[in-house]
C-alpha cells in the first residue's frame, strides 16, 4: 500500500505540474525571449479567466467557450500591460519597468478583489473524468492541461521560428536598435508579442481555474511565483524547459509533502530551488552559463 | 457512524484550534473513533494526498476545518476520488455564501454548527434588509454588526465624548461599561450573559441545500 | 496624536527596510530577501528581551549582527547569480526563513503564561515598550532616531569612495571589474549591510506591534522594501524616505477617505509615477535642483 501510495503520489505531482507548466510557458516567453520583466503576467492571466467566467455565465455556453474568450480577454490585457507598463519607459531602465508591472499586479488583484468581493468563484469543468489504471487514478483534466501545454509550445515555437513575427520578435530582444535600422517596428512588435503571451496566459488562467475548480485571488501571488520558479528552472526562454520544470516543481511537492508534512514541504521545495540556481544558474536546458 | 476524520487548514489559528482542541479532542471523549487528520495550507490547490488519506481513513464523518476557498479544493478532489463519507461537517467560517459561490454542488448536504442564522422574526427582517442591497447577512457580517452596536451602546450610556485629555478616562469607562452589560439586543433578539460576560448565544446548524444555507435544527425551539 | 506617532512607527521601520533594499540595489542586484532578514532580525530581538531578559539596545545590535552574517552566509552563493535568476534565487530564501519560523517552537514558562515563538500561532507578549514604561512618543522618537543614524551612515558612504564603488558595479560590472573592483566582495558587503539594517528594521518591527508571525514576512513585504528606492529614486537615501512617505503616508492613510476606491488607485498611482518619473520621485537631477535650491554647488 505505502509503495502505491508514494507512486500514486508522484504521479499526482507530477500531473498537477502541469499547470505550472502551463502558466510558465508564458512567464518563459516574457522574460526569456523578450528579455522583459512582467510581474503582472499571472494576475493578468487570472484576470482573463475570471472576465472569462462572468461572460459564460452571463451568455451561457459551454464550458469550452471560456478557454477562448479568456484568451481574447488575456490578449487585450496583455497589450494594455504593454502600454501601460511599458511603452512610456525607457527600456534601459529594467528597474522602472519592474516596479510598474509590480503596480500592475496590485491594480489586478484589487480590480479582481472589487468586482467579485474577494468570493471564490466556482469555474466548470471543461474536461472532466478519471482515468483509472488498476490502482491509480488519473486525472483527465490535468492530462488535458498537459496536452494543451505541449500543443501551446509547438504552436509557439512555430510562431517564433517560422515566421515574420517572431524574427522580429527575437531581433527586437536581442538587437532593439539593429531591429530598428533593418525596418522593424518596435513598438508594433512589442506590442503584438505582448498579446500573444497574454492569449496564452489567458487561456491558463481558465484552464487552471478550471483544474483547480474555483477562481479565487488567492491563486495569484502563488502563481506568479510558480511562474517565476518554473522560468528560471527551465532555463530563461526555453519552452520545453519550461515544461518539465513545471512537472518537476509539481513532482518535487507531492513528494516532500508525502514524506515530511505540508508545513515543511515547501521548505524543501524552496531549498532545492536555491541549490539548483546556485549550482545550475542556466537552467534545465543550457549548456552555457548564462547572464540576461 | 462510529469514526471521524478530520482536514485542517494547518496555517490559521481558529481552524487548528477548531479540530486539535474542539473537535478531535470532543468526538474522542464521546466514544467515536478518530483516524486522524488530514493538513493542508490555506492556498493550497492541489489535494490529492489529502483526499486519498481520508479515502484510506474510511471514516463515517469527515470534518473539514478551513475556509471556503479550501475546502471547496478539498471537497472537490474528494467528489472526483469518489470519497463519500456519511455526514460531512465544515467549520463556521465556511458557513457563507462564499462557499456556496465556490462549490454548492459538492458542499451539498454539509452541515455545520454556526452562532448565527436568520431564525428568529428579527434575524429575518436584518437578512431581508441586506438582501435589499444585494448584500448577503452570513455570521461575519452579523457578529461585526453587533460588535459595533454594543460598542455604539456603551458608547452612548457613558456619556463618552472622546476629548483628547480624557482620553485615559473614556478607555476605562468602556471597559466598565462592557463590564456591567448583562444583556444585549443582537440581530437574533435579546442575548443574555454568563457571570464571566460570556454571550449566550443558540447555536444552530445549517446545511447546504440546493445552494442555500437552511438551518438543520434549531435548540432555540 | 497617538495615531499619527503610530503612523511615524511604520514609516520608520519601513524607511530602514527600504533603505536595506536601498544598499544591495546601488549595486544593480534586486534582493527580495530583505523581507527574509527582517523575520530574522525581528526574532532574534524578541527572543533576546522576551525570554533572555535583554535590553533592547543590545538586543538590536545582536539581531542585526545575526542577519547580517546571514546576508553574507547567503550572499556568497546567491550572488553568483544576477538579473531574474537573483530575483528567484532570494524569493527561495525569504520563503525559507518565513516557513522556519511557521515550524519553529521555543517556549519557556514565564508564570502561568508560555512565552516565546510557537509555529503558526507566532510570538506573542513582545511587551519591552509597556513594561518599561515607554510611551508612543518615546517609540517613535527612538525608531526615528535610529532611521537617522542609518540614513547619515549611508548618506556618508554614498559620498565616500565606497559609494562609488557600489555605483560602479551597479552601472556596469565589466567596466569596474577591468578598474581592479572585486565584483563579489563588493556585492556580498552591500547585501551584509542591507542585511544587517534590515535585522534592525525587523527588531523594532517586533518590539513596536507585540506580536509577531510568519505571514508577516512575506513576499510581498519583500517587494515592498524595494520597492521603497526604486520609487523613490537610487540617486540618494531621501528617495526611499519619500518613497515611504508617499506609500505609506499618501496611498495607504492620506487616500483612506476614498474607501474601497484606495486599493484600486493604489497600484494604479504606482504605475502612473513610474511613467512620469522611470528613475523614482527624486532622480539625480531634482536632487541636484534641490541642493542648488539650499545654496550648495553642484559637487
Amino acid at each position: 500500500m505505502l509503495l502505491v501510495d508514494l507512486a500514486q503520489s508522484i504521479l499526482d505531482g507530477v500531473l498537477f505540474g502541469a499547470t505550472y507548466a502551463l502558466i510558465g510557458i508564458g512567464f518563459t516567453l516574457v522574460f526569456g525571449v523578450m528579455h522583459k520583466i512582467n510581474m503582472a503576467y499571472a494576475a493578468a492571466s487570472v484576470g482573463g479567466a475570471y472576465a472569462a467566467l462572468r461572460l459564460i455565465t452571463l451568455i451561457g455556453g459551454p464550458a469550452w467557450a471560456s478557454l477562448l474568450i479568456a484568451a481574447a480577454v488575456g490578449g487585450l490585457f496583455g497589450l494594455f500591460i504593454y502600454w501601460l507598463c511599458f511603452r512610456f519607459i525607457p527600456l534601459s531602465n529594467p528597474l522602472a519597468t519592474l516596479m510598474s508591472t509590480v503596480g500592475m499586479f496590485l491594480l489586478a488583484e484589487e480590480i479582481i478583489v472589487h468586482t467579485t468581493d474577494g468570493m471564490p468563484q466556482n469555474y466548470p469543468v471543461v474536461v472532466g473524468g478519471i482515468l483509472h489504471l488498476g490502482e491509480f487514478m488519473i486525472r483527465g483534466d490535468l492530462v488535458f492541461v498537459f496536452a494543451c501545454a505541449i500543443l501551446a509550445m509547438l504552436i509557439l515555437l512555430y510562431l517564433l521560428y517560422r515566421t515574420k513575427l517572431g524574427t522580429a520578435t527575437r531581433a527586437v530582444s536581442q538587437q532593439p536598435i539593429a531591429a530598428q535600422l533593418v525596418g522593424i517596428r518596435i513598438n508594433q512588435v512589442n506590442a503584438l508579442t505582448f498579446v500573444v503571451t497574454g492569449m496564452l496566459g489567458g487561456f491558463a488562467g481558465a484552464l487552471i481555474g478550471s483544474a483547480v475548480g474555483l477562481l479565487s485571488p488567492l491563486l495569484v501571488v502563488p502563481l506568479t511565483i510558480k511562474g517565476l520558479i518554473v522560468t528560471v528552472i527551465g532555463g530563461l526562454g526555453s519552452i520545453p524547459g519550461a515544461i518539465i520544470a513545471g512537472l518537476l516543481v509539481g513532482m518535487a511537492e507531492n513528494v516532500f509533502q508525502y514524506f515530511r508534512g505540508v508545513t515543511e514541504r515547501d521548505i524543501y521545495v524552496m531549498l532545492l530551488l536555491f541549490i539548483f540556481l546556485v549550482f545550475r544558474p542556466g537552467g534545465i536546458f543550457s549548456t552555457t552559463v548564462k547572464r540576461d | 457512524m462510529k469514526s471521524i476524520f478530520g482536514g485542517v487548514e494547518e496555517d490559521f489559528a481558529h481552524s487548528r484550534a477548531t479540530w486539535y482542541a474542539v473537535m478531535k479532542e470532543v468526538a474522542a471523549k464521546e466514544g467515536f473513533e478518530v483516524k486522524g487528520e488530514a493538513k493542508w495550507l490555506l492556498n493550497d490547490t492541489n489535494f490529492t494526498n489529502q483526499a486519498r488519506e481520508a479515502r484510506r481513513a474510511a471514516a463515517d464523518i469527515m470534518v473539514i476545518s478551513a475556509h471556503p476557498f479550501t475546502t471547496c479544493g478539498m471537497l472537490k478532489e474528494m467528489a472526483r476520488q469518489g470519497v463519500a463519507p456519511k455526514l460531512l461537517v465544515g467549520l463556521t467560517s465556511s458557513s457563507s455564501l462564499e462557499t456556496l459561490q465556490g462549490c454548492a454542488k459538492e458542499a451539498e448536504a454539509i452541515i455545520i454548527p454556526t452562532s448565527f442564522a436568520p431564525v428568529t422574526p428579527e434575524a429575518q427582517a436584518a437578512a431581508d434588509n441586506a438582501a435589499k442591497f444585494n448584500g448577503s447577512l452570513d455570521l461575519h457580517s452579523a457578529a461585526a454588526y453587533e460588535n459595533v452596536m454594543i460598542l455604539k451602546q456603551v458608547i452612548e450610556s457613558e456619556g463618552i465624548m472622546a476629548k483628547p485629555d480624557t482620553l485615559q478616562d473614556d478607555r476605562n469607562k468602556i471597559r466598565a461599561g462592557l463590564a456591567k452589560l448583562q444583556q444585549t439586543t443582537g440581530l437574533l433578539g435579546v442575548t443574555k450573559r454568563t457571570p464571566d460576560r460570556e454571550a449566550i448565544k443558540p447555536f444552530l446548524f445549517v446545511h447546504a441545500k440546493a445552494g442555500k444555507w437552511e438551518v438543520l435544527h434549531n435548540p432555540l425551539n | 496624536m497617538d495615531f499619527y506617532l503610530g503612523l511615524l512607527q511604520i514609516m520608520g521601520v519601513h524607511t530602514l527596510l527600504g533603505l536595506s533594499a536601498y544598499v544591495v540595489l546601488q549595486t544593480g542586484q534586486v534582493s527580495l530577501a530583505q523581507a527574509g532578514f527582517m523575520a530574522i532580525g525581528a526574532y532574534v530581538a524578541a527572543m533576546l528581551t522576551v525570554l533572555a531578559g535583554w535590553p533592547l539596545i543590545a538586543a538590536l545590535v545582536v539581531a542585526s549582527l545575526v542577519a547580517g552574517i546571514t546576508a553574507c552566509l547567503v550572499g556568497f552563493p546567491a550572488l553568483r547569480v544576477h538579473g531574474l535568476m537573483l530575483v528567484v534565487a532570494t524569493i527561495a530564501f525569504t520563503e525559507i526563513v518565513r516557513l522556519f519560523f511557521f515550524n519553529f517552537d521555543y517556549q519557556i514558562s514565564r508564570g502561568n503564561l508560555q512565552v516565546g515563538p510557537l509555529g503558526g500561532e507566532g510570538f506573542r507578549q513582545i511587551r519591552y515598550f509597556p513594561e518599561n514604561g515607554w510611551t508612543t512618543l518615546h517609540v517613535a522618537v527612538f525608531i526615528w532616531t535610529v532611521v537617522a543614524l542609518v540614513m547619515a551612515a549611508l548618506w556618508w558612504m554614498d559620498r565616500s569612495r565606497a559609494g562609488a564603488v557600489l555605483r560602479a558595479v551597479g552601472e556596469d560590472e565589466i567596466a569596474a571589474q577591468s578598474c581592479g573592483i572585486n565584483l563579489t566582495a563588493v556585492k556580498v558587503s552591500a547585501m551584509t549591510a542591507g542585511g544587517a539594517i534590515a535585522g534592525i528594521a525587523g527588531g523594532l518591527y517586533a518590539h513596536y506591534t507585540t506580536h509577531i508571525e510568519q505571514s508577516n514576512f512575506t513576499i510581498l513585504l519583500a517587494t515592498f522594501a524595494i520597492a521603497y528606492p526604486i520609487l523613490g529614486g537610487l540617486s540618494s537615501v531621501f528617495g526611499t524616505v519619500a518613497a515611504v512617505i508617499f506609500i505609506q503616508g499618501f496611498l495607504v492613510e492620506g487616500l483612506r477617505f476614498l474607501g474601497d476606491w484606495r486599493n484600486l488607485l493604489f497600484g494604479a498611482l504606482i504605475v502612473l509615477v513610474m511613467n512620469i518619473r522611470p528613475s523614482g520621485l527624486l532622480d539625480a537631477r531634482t536632487m541636484a535642483s534641490l541642493r542648488r535650491l539650499f545654496g550648495r554647488k553642484e559637487g
